[in-house]
């Protein structure tokens, strides 16, 4: 393991441009997060966290900056390479679940183990016992719209999950859930910060969210307060 | 600070040089492998669209298949005609057919031109005159034919004309000799005189005239380029029995066949008989032959002419056909492509790469356009029965042909499919997934 940070970020900066307006969305934001950590990152709309959890995720590339991910400099790579570093190292979880509609529970939490380069022995295994540790142990060949919101949610945890990564990052998990159902998603993400030990980073704008993180990171007009 | 130790997430990106990139290329291979069943399942979940390219694309391979099907039905026509013509042979028609004003003569051929022919011509080994009657009635008891024309012929005609008997024998050079009144009978007046009787024995009369069958000719089955008319329509006399009983012109015939030793000589072949027999007819130079020559490939190209536009009209159809097919899917492949955004944005996030989402747009394209061409030469074949049982063509149905209309399906695929992919896999994964919601 390399020694320093799971992730700096040094001066990181994104702009857009709408109609011709230029945006700033980040400001020169530094940023650093270690290993086994478990950060909320809290701001208003528009404040820029979402956009910094994209840049996190290697979904969007900085305007200016730089972003270390495991001490390697993300500038320079190609859209392949961040897809596999997206595919090795990162989890995703997202508001609106994002689960391919005509797969099975099973088929959607394969899916990043069929993507990952390499060898693939004992996925579907593993795929079947992740499902059975967020308790759909009898809906693996449901498609998703046969589950409720809460079931869809496990599903995508699963998901980020099959391929052992370093980091889960969630765009408000529990932004379409009720509070009940909200708090048994982030008790399983709790249990896999503190079990499995992956450093994971929720965005939310509601505090009972954030407040199973241990690290609060406020966002406000793309600056880190 | 430095990498210290080797990271193995990031050894695909070392990116130093060939090796590297080679072993990256060869790590895709098993995942482009995994991404056909991402394809499969793709297709199956959106099946009622891809009915419409199923379908679109089946039209156009079927008429593909009927035009392949016929070209080489056609081909293996001309190979039986120019074998039932002979490679080797030429005949001599007298008077010129394209060029006859009224008043001029028909019979040109003489004997003396038959003896010259035979005697001062390079490579002859056969001069065979031919006379005909045309339109003669045939009866047999209460029965009786109409045939389009009784031939009148030297001995040997089946050998000569490699046209096998049935039963019997053929004309030999005493019937000749003697204008013996003897015949042989071609296979549809036989069925229609006789039925499954044999003829051999019986005595016909042919325009009156009472004629023995000797022989019986085996069954030929195609027109020869001149419509309905079969060619098995025929009875074939002795020369000198057909001239002096139906008192025709004893000293011309209609027609010469000559048969030269070596086929592939054929067109300067041609060119001495033509200037020997100009020569013989005195015929100037300018002025037209008074005569007709008829080779195989002559033959050749008049059916094809006449099969070759049948064949352009089924080629424009099937290529628009293919073309709506093509269309279709483009447009099909568009719609899915802007439809499933999120999906395919979800896919990138999770880390499949750029080739992965082109190999998976096109995949779906081909799966959707290979099963058309199945569907669409089982749908061609059946065209081909239906047209072939109109005798309108020949279908000859081959593996090449199958081979041919799946490649053509791969092709649409390709063609209709690449750019959709393309702008799939182009899309960054956050515009991607903001797009579905």
């Amino acid at each position: 393991m390399t020694g320093g940070p799971l992730i700096r970020l040094s001066g990181v900066s994104k702009t857009y441009a709408l109609g011709g307006v230029e945006t700033d969305v980040l400001r020169a934001v530094d940023l650093t997060i270690e290993y086994g950590e478990f950060a909320a990152l809290q701001g208003p709309s528009g404040s820029g966290k979402s956009t910094l959890l994209h840049i996190l995720g290697l979904l969007d590339r900085p305007s200016g900056g730089e972003y270390f991910l495991r001490g390697h400099n993300t500038a320079g790579m190609s859209d392949d390479e961040h897809s596999a570093l997206r595919n090795r190292l990162i989890g995703f979880v997202f508001q609106s679940f994002y689960l391919i509609p005509y797969a099975t529970a099973l088929s959607n939490v394969m899916l990043p183990g069929l993507y990952r380069r390499g060898a693939h022995g004992g996925l579907a295994e593993r795929a079947e016992e992740l499902l059975s540790r967020v308790g759909l142990k009898d809906h693996m060949r449901h498609k998703p719209s046969q589950l409720s919101g809460g079931q869809q949610q496990r599903v995508a945890l699963a998901r980020a999950l099959v391929n052992d990564p370093d980091l889960i990052l969630a765009d408000e998990p529990t932004g379409q859930l009720d509070s009940a159902t909200s708090a048994e998603i982030m008790s399983l993400l709790t249990e896999i910060n503190s079990r499995d030990g992956k450093t994971i980073v929720v965005v939310t704008h509601d505090d009972a969210t954030a407040a199973y993180a241990s690290r609060t990171i406020r966002v406000h007009d793309g600056r880190i307060a | 600070m430095t990498a210290a130790s080797p990271d193995p997430a990031f050894a695909g990106n070392a990116g130093n040089g060939g090796s590297g990139r080679l072993r990256a290329t060869l790590g895709f291979l098993p995942l482009l492998w995994r991404v056909q069943g991402m394809a499969l399942s793709a297709v199956w979940a959106y099946k009622v669209r891809g009915f419409f390219v199923i379908s679109a694309v089946a039209l156009g391979i079927a008429v593909l298949t009927v035009i392949v099907a016929s070209v080489d039905g056609a081909r293996k026509k001309a190979v039986e005609i120019v074998e039932w013509f002979g490679p080797d042979s030429v005949l001599i028609l007298g008077g010129d057919i394209e060029n006859r004003p009224v008043g001029q003569r028909t019979l040109t051929l003489s004997w003396e031109d038959a003896r010259a022919l035979s005697r001062s011509l390079p490579g002859v080994y056969a001069v065979l005159p031919m006379r005909a009657k045309s339109n003669v009635t045939v009866k047999y008891g209460a029965k009786n034919v109409e045939l389009p024309v009784a031939v009148g012929a030297t001995e040997n005609y089946a050998s000569a004309w490699d046209w096998p008997l049935a039963e019997g024998r053929d004309i030999s050079a005493d019937d000749v000799a003697r204008s013996a009144k003897i015949c042989l009978i071609g296979d549809a007046p036989a069925r229609d005189l006789f039925g499954d009787e044999s003829p051999i024995g019986k005595t016909i009369l042919v325009a009156d005239l009472p004629v023995q069958v000797v022989g019986r000719l085996s069954y030929r089955g195609f027109s020869g380029g001149r419509g309905d008319r079969s060619i098995d329509e025929r009875i074939i006399m002795p020369l000198s029995t057909m001239t002096q009983r139906f008192n025709m012109n004893r000293k011309y015939f209609r027609a010469l066949r000559v048969k030269f030793h070596d086929p592939s000589l054929m067109e300067s072949h041609t060119e001495n008989l033509r200037s020997l027999l100009r020569h013989l007819h005195g015929i100037k130079e300018g002025e037209p032959d008074d005569f007709s020559l008829l080779t195989a490939a002559e033959i050749l190209k008049f059916l094809t002419a006449f099969t070759g536009g049948l064949v352009a009209f089924l080629g424009v159809t099937a290529g628009v056909a293919i073309l709506v097919g093509g269309f279709v899917l483009a447009n099909l492949m568009y719609l899915s492509v802007s439809e499933r955004k999120e999906e395919i944005g979800l896919r990138k996030a999770l880390g499949a790469p750029f080739s992965a989402i082109v190999c998976q747009f096109l995949s779906e394209a081909a799966y959707l356009t290979v099963t058309g061409a199945v569907f669409g030469v089982g749908l061609g074949i059946g065209l081909g029965e239906i047209l072939a049982g109109f005798g309108k063509m020949e279908v000859v149905l081959s593996p090449k042909l199958f081979i041919l209309c799946v490649l053509a399906a791969l092709c649409i695929a390709l063609a209709a499919g690449v750019r959709p992919a393309l702008r799939a896999a182009r899309m960054t994964p956050i515009e991607a997934l903001r797009g579905g919601e």
